[in-house]
């Protein structure tokens, strides 16, 4: 983040595949203290480099001058790879700057020479060893100082990769001192003014050691033994637990009796005294590179540059943050140097080799937005189009109220929960206590909430037949803010359930007088219905759900019951017994064919186990990927069913008209008792007095018949629907939606309790109207009008399963429904 | 010469090719000390992140959370009921928790405080992301998994196969293995059990083992404990990390003054230190003391002139005091700086227009629009239906209204003026739809209950309305028109 881009002085390339850390650039005044500084760089392939920039302004670009190619020195490759670089008084005798190159195996420190004018184009430059020495361990850096105190002389100390110092007092090698809890070299620095050297332990504690004690413990013994005495600790001077890696240290003189070390750590810059108090810290919020720190001579103003991996140069003045600018690369050294044109420019040089001289200047890098890819835009044709949108947006269907769903939940919301551990019931309280006894019960809680005052508010609750809600209705005349409302909800009887589905229906009426409805269905717990068991592979009807996924285990689809008994023997089947009837279903997982089987004896009862395993598969994939295969015997058991119930309405129908019979004849005996007194004939009367006893009982004995038909007839209806169900459990695989709704709206409605229209004749003008609509030949015969057609004898059956059987083949078949309609 | 090429990579932040060295170094002498030590190293800094920054109260830590001591905190003294102590700006939105919205989204802005289970649940930061806010340890386990995918052959170190003691006793290789552990594995039961062993290997005494032990408590969720490790390390050694550490375990406690308290000490020490200057701000801020939260982030923009943070809270508080031109120029500063999202120009849209420089505006909601993602596309509309409804094109307010809800369905704002403008043109029974839906979606905002209470009115409604104006002053409890509006309510009532 940065408003002002850095200003490019003077730019080159060093040879671009090779690589360059912080210790590859040193700026030197090499020929001279009174001459300019020299950029030296050293690359890891081992070349040396020494540039002198004469880039100067001119006045008549504006700019400056750049690179020439007079300005590169020197170019020769000195060793395989060049560690580090210093410059200093390192020859004996001698004031003049030279330069010490630490390379991989040897410690060579050159003197340097200029020849003027030795050459056409300027002067030529020559580099001579003074002296070298071999290493025998890997160096890693390279620090030079009067240790000692020495003056105008300059030693040098190599720190090696395992944490060794080797230390040479010019041309001599002086001695070897290894400091101790050493892992990984760290940057090492010498203060001159206090002759210590400061460095970094490998538990990120900050080491001072005076050169005087690292050189007394070395130096009293020669040079084997102190090889031998290595392991020797010497002590920290002072030390100061810094908690953190350090990326790289400086020192700098603040004032003539200040001395600062800069340490750039890893999330931190710190400003340390020599006395190891910390003169400030700065925490940062960006990931450092690399830095320099410099002093501000007259004031003494301690600045520190700090490139970021962004590549953004921030300049700090202590700890507040002074310049910041945009450099065009991210740089890995950075450096103040002084040129021949240029005072205080910055240096800096990347990992792949592009060195630049920048001064910081004002020119602003600002941000130039990405133009939005528009073509000129047309005000008027633009305002047409958006006229005729709004248009088309007013006459649309959905304009003005696309809030309803919000609108009704905002004004009733109702939500249900149902307890998941339903056990056995035990409310001794209950009126109804006898009743439910035993039974397995779960409790249901609603809670209503409204935003305004609601009047006139009904609730009713609807579930299948073996189950009964302790209440299932509930009016509250007046519903304000909130209100919740219990029930328990329990199993009865001994059918198995078809399905686990509760229906709420709220009714209610606003101010305004109209009358709102809203409905919610929730899945009740399973438990409620099923036990998990020994899985039973005896079942003789079985149907089959494939899938095109990989099959998810019992484990995730049904998690109530994981840890119980059948779960943990055996993985690839699943028992669950019908806790009221009693029948046993079993879901059997074939891995390697990718389907799930369910086997059952009783057919009906697999009716629940499906819709569940169907349901709870969909909220793993799309329904997309499961195909439910409908056999023949998912029709057979449709047409037994049909059968048990027709023959059931038949035989209700029997006994009703015997009944009409023998109320007749008793009407008529009675006339006829009637008419015998009043003739005073009482000669018959005896007879009649026998028959009228005898028709009285039969009337008797049929109706006990009829309230037996009756009841079976509700089974049966109930078993008809639930075999229904599972046929359209089946078919909602097959069929796209709309289909499905229409075949739905055909055969699956309930059945409603009356004599003369049951659910064969209403089925069958379903199916005969949706037969018409979905073929298409039958265009011309749709407007007839539609006439019932009474069954009388089970031979008429045989239509209505034939309808059955067309259209769900019908169905499966890829016709489009809808298209045939409009 | 290899390991000089991984120290100089490493020195150079290029992790990656640091620990392919490593790795190739290790095949050929598996016991190298050095080696090891400087690929976990490098293995670390790859993941590091900024913890600090990074912590997200969820749900269990705001839920289950056993340090709360009063319900009913003496006024100031409690981030969670703020807006007791002063008077805050009233137009300003805020959020769920009654905290006014910030100038940037950071740590613990995402999840509001919450009083309530039921409120916490319904937190989700809009229809788009519903990312639930987990427990943090939750998080950590999510944040781990990025980690294992920068190793493809098996994990590096096997944490279960380490002997802690051993390395423990090694400072050198403790400190790197720790937050190797704690960064990189993110399983803060091995490195406090780590710390805790190196801890009583130096005998206490080094505090950067505390501040990890601190930070380990602080992530197990052990706050008391981890404050105690961050006071006993700051008695040692001062550093602004365990400083910022212990203000946040304050922030956490909900103790805004003991945390300000520990700034002002912290301040002591690095005089005008941008990271303390930033937590002081935002707890004032917390507290809805306005005023000292633009000082400090006045210092910090002082201190650091390119301080995001800073300069949007100003350039906020200026925008919510009627100084759009000011504002202005605080969010170009940000723009200049190089901050090219949606927000930004958003912001500037907004400030132009307030500042009447119409010409501007356009073009910024446009680059606004291009540039929203799908999380704030819907406040782009939003605003846009601002200017409209201030140009007096309602129809055009209408239709970027329910763009807005288009994008995010629990826009309760949006819902509200969508009422607003459907009484507008006489359609009351929209409105008040409108209105209800708002209020059941935003229970934490004044306007739609005061809306629907002053239409209840209206319409002689009287019953709602008062239950509806009650609710507005339970979420603002000073504005003027919801109290008024009870007052003629209660003088009606008062005559029957």
């Amino acid at each position: 983040m940065s408003l002002f881009k850095s200003k490019q002085w003077w730019r080159t390339e060093c040879e671009v595949n090779e690589k360059y850390d912080k210790r590859s650039l040193l700026i030197a005044p090499l020929f001279g203290v009174d001459t300019k500084d020299i950029i030296i760089v050293g690359s890891h392939s081992g070349y040396l480099r020494l540039y002198s920039p004469s880039s100067q302004w001119s006045e008549e670009t504006k700019e400056s001058s750049g690179y020439k190619s007079t300005d590169l020195l020197l170019e020769t490759k000195l060793a395989d790879c060049i560690v580090d670089l210093k410059a200093g008084k390192f020859a004996s005798g001698s004031q003049d700057m030279r330069l010490g190159v630490l390379t991989s195996t040897k410690l060579i420190v050159y003197s340097a020479t200029q020849i003027q004018g030795s050459t056409e184009h300027g002067d030529r430059c020559m580099l001579n060893v003074a002296y070298e020495h071999v290493l025998t361990r890997f160096p890693i850096s390279l620090t030079v100082g009067p240790f000692g105190g020495v003056r105008s002389r300059d030693f040098l100390c190599v720190q090696c990769v395992d944490g060794t110092l080797l230390f040479y007092e010019q041309e001599n090698f002086t001695f070897i001192q290894t400091l101790n809890k050493r892992l990984l070299p760290s940057s090492l620095i010498y203060i001159s003014r206090n002759d210590v050297f400061v460095t970094m332990s490998s538990d990120w504690i900050l080491e001072c050691y005076k050169y005087q004690n690292i050189a007394d413990s070395s130096r009293s013994e020669d040079h084997q033994n102190a090889i031998k005495k290595m392991t020797k600790n010497i002590e920290a001077d002072w030390s100061y637990n810094l908690g953190e890696g350090v990326l790289d240290m400086d020192v700098v003189t603040l004032s003539s009796f200040e001395v600062g070390i800069v340490i750039l750590g890893e999330k931190n810059v710190y400003c340390l005294r020599d006395n190891c108090a910390v003169k400030y810290a700065k925490r940062l919020e960006y990931e450092a590179i690399c830095f320099h720190p410099y002093v501000i001579e007259p004031d003494g103003k301690l600045m520190v540059l700090i490139a970021t991996n962004t590549g953004v140069l921030m300049i700090y003045e202590d700890s507040s943050l002074k310049w910041s600018a945009r450099l065009p690369f991210v740089p890995v050294a950075l450096v103040k140097a002084n040129f021949q044109h240029l005072q205080g420019a910055i240096v800096m040089l990347s990992d792949d080799g592009r060195l630049e001289a920048f001064y910081l200047g004002t020119q602003p890098s600002l941000f130039v937005a990405p133009p939005l890819h528009r073509r000129k835009f047309d005000h008027a044709e633009g305002e047409r189009e958006l006229a005729l949108l709004r248009k088309r947006l007013r006459r649309s269907a959905s304009f003005g109220n696309f809030l309803d769903n919000a609108r009704t939940e905002s004004e009733l919301s109702i939500t249900v929960r149902a307890s998941p551990h339903p056990d056995i019931c035990n409310y001794e309280a209950n009126e109804m206590s006898d009743q439910i006894k035993g039974c397995v019960a779960c409790k249901v809680t609603l809670e209503l909430s409204s935003y305004s005052p609601l009047q006139d508010v009904q609730i009713y609750l609807n579930v299948s037949q073996p189950l009964t809600f302790n209440q299932d209705k509930y009016a509250i005349p007046n519903l304000c803010d909130r209100q919740v409302l219990q029930t328990m909800i329990y199993t009865n009887g001994r059918i198995s359930s078809m399905s686990s589905e509760a229906q709420i229906t709220a009714t209610y009426g606003t101010r305004f007088g109209s009358q709102r409805i809203v409905r919610k269905t929730i899945q009740l717990p399973l438990r409620l219905f099923l036990n998990p068991t020994i899985p039973e592979n005896t079942g003789s009807f079985s149907t089959i759900v494939k899938s095109s996924e990989v099959l998810v285990n019992f484990g995730q689809l049904f998690p109530e019951f994981v840890g119980e008994y059948s779960l943990r023997q055996n993985n690839s089947a699943l028992g669950l017994q019908h806790i009221l009837s009693g029948s046993v279903v079993t879901i059997l997982y074939g891995a390697t064919s990718n389907r799930y089987r369910i086997l059952s004896s009783v057919a009906l009862a697999s009716t629940l186990v499906i819709e569940q395993l169907l349901l709870r598969l969909c909220t793993f994939s799309s329904s997309q990927t499961f195909k439910a295969s409908i056999s023949q015997d998912h029709f057979q058991l449709v047409y037994s069913q049909i059968d048990a119930h027709f023959s059931s309405r038949q035989r209700v129908k029997r006994i009703t008209d015997e009944i009409v019979l023998l109320t007749t004849q008793m009407r008529n005996i009675e006339r006829r008792m009637l008419w015998n007194f009043r003739e005073r004939n009482l000669l018959h009367l005896e007879t009649l007095t026998t028959l009228l006893d005898f028709t009285y009982s039969s009337i008797f004995s049929l109706l006990d018949e009829l309230i037996a038909a009756n009841a079976e007839r509700d089974q049966t209806t109930y078993d008809l629907q639930c075999a229904i169900r599972l046929l359209f459990l089946l078919v909602r695989f097959n069929a796209s939606d709309d289909k499905y709704i229409l075949l739905r709206s055909a055969i699956g409605f309930e059945t409603q309790l009356r004599n003369d229209v049951g659910w064969e004749e209403l089925a069958d003008l379903g199916l005969t109207t949706l037969l018409k609509t979905i073929s298409r030949k039958s265009d011309i015969d749709s407007n007839r009008a539609i006439s019932w057609f009474r069954f009388e004898t089970v031979k008429d059956l045989s239509k209505l399963k034939r309808r059955i059987v067309h259209a769900v083949e019908k169905l499966n078949k890829d016709s489009n429904v809808i298209d045939i309609e409009s | 010469m290899e390991l000089f090429q991984a120290l100089s990579l490493f020195g150079r932040r290029k992790y990656e090719e640091c620990t392919s060295i490593c790795t190739d170094l290790l095949k050929k002498n598996p016991l190298d000390q050095a080696v090891w030590v400087l690929k976990m190293r490098a293995l670390t800094m790859q993941v590091y992140v900024d913890d600090i920054e990074g912590e997200e109260e969820g749900i269990a830590e705001s839920l289950l959370d056993t340090y709360t001591i009063a319900s009913m905190p003496r006024p100031g003294t409690s981030l969670k009921n703020p807006g007791t102590s002063f008077t805050g700006q009233g137009l300003r939105p805020k959020t769920q928790s009654g905290r006014p919205v910030t100038g940037v989204i950071r740590p613990l802005t995402q999840s509001a405080v919450s009083q309530t289970f039921e409120q916490a649940l319904k937190t989700p930061r809009s229809a788009t992301s519903a990312r639930p806010i987990t427990a943090s340890t939750g998080r950590n386990v999510r944040l781990g998994t990025a980690s294992m995918l920068t190793e493809p052959d098996g994990p590096f170190i096997q944490l279960s196969r380490l002997n802690i003691t051993k390395y423990a006793s090694q400072p050198g290789i403790a400190k790197p293995l720790f937050e190797y552990i704690y960064y990189h594995e993110q399983d803060v039961r091995y490195a406090l059990d780590l710390a805790v062993q190196a801890t009583q290997v130096c005998q206490f005494k080094d505090w950067w083992w505390k501040v990890q032990l601190g930070k380990c408590y602080y992530t197990l969720g052990l706050v008391r404990d981890a404050e105690q490790q961050f006071k006993s390390a700051l008695k040692e050694c001062k550093t602004i990390e365990t400083v910022l550490r212990l203000i946040r375990v304050y922030v956490r406690l909900d103790q805004p003054l003991a945390a300000l308290e520990t700034c002002k000490k912290g301040l002591e020490y690095f005089s005008n230190d941008v990271t303390i200057l930033t937590e002081m701000a935002r707890v004032f801020e917390g507290l809805n003391n306005m005023p000292m939260s633009v000082k400090y982030y006045k210092m910090i923009v002082q201190e650091d002139a390119s301080h995001t943070e800073g300069i949007a809270s100003i350039g906020m508080h200026h925008f919510y005091n009627d100084q759009p031109e000011l504002a202005l120029r605080y969010y170009r500063r940000i723009l200049q700086m190089g901050v090219y999202n949606a927000e930004v120009f958003n912001n500037l849209g907004l400030c132009c227009f307030y500042s009447q420089q119409y010409d501007h505006t356009v073009s910024c909601f446009e680059r606004a629009i291009s540039l929203a993602t799908d999380e704030n596309i819907a406040d782009v509309w939003y605003n846009i239906s601002h200017i409209a409804i201030c140009l007096g094109d309602l129809e055009m307010a209408d239709q970027c209204l329910r763009l807005a809800i288009a994008a995010d369905n629990r826009y309760a704002l949006a819902y509200n003026n969508l009422g607003v403008l459907e009484i507008k043109s006489n359609n009351v029974t929209a409105a008040r739809a409108y209105f209800h839906a708002a209020a059941s979606i935003a229970d934490y905002s004044y306007e739609p209950h005061f809306n629907s209470a002053h239409l209840a009115y209206e319409v002689g409604d009287l019953q709602t309305s008062y239950i509806a104006v009650q609710k507005a002053l339970s979420a603002y409890p000073d504005h003027g028109d919801s109290k008024e509006l009870l007052k003629k309510l209660q003088r009606h009532f008062s005559h029957i």
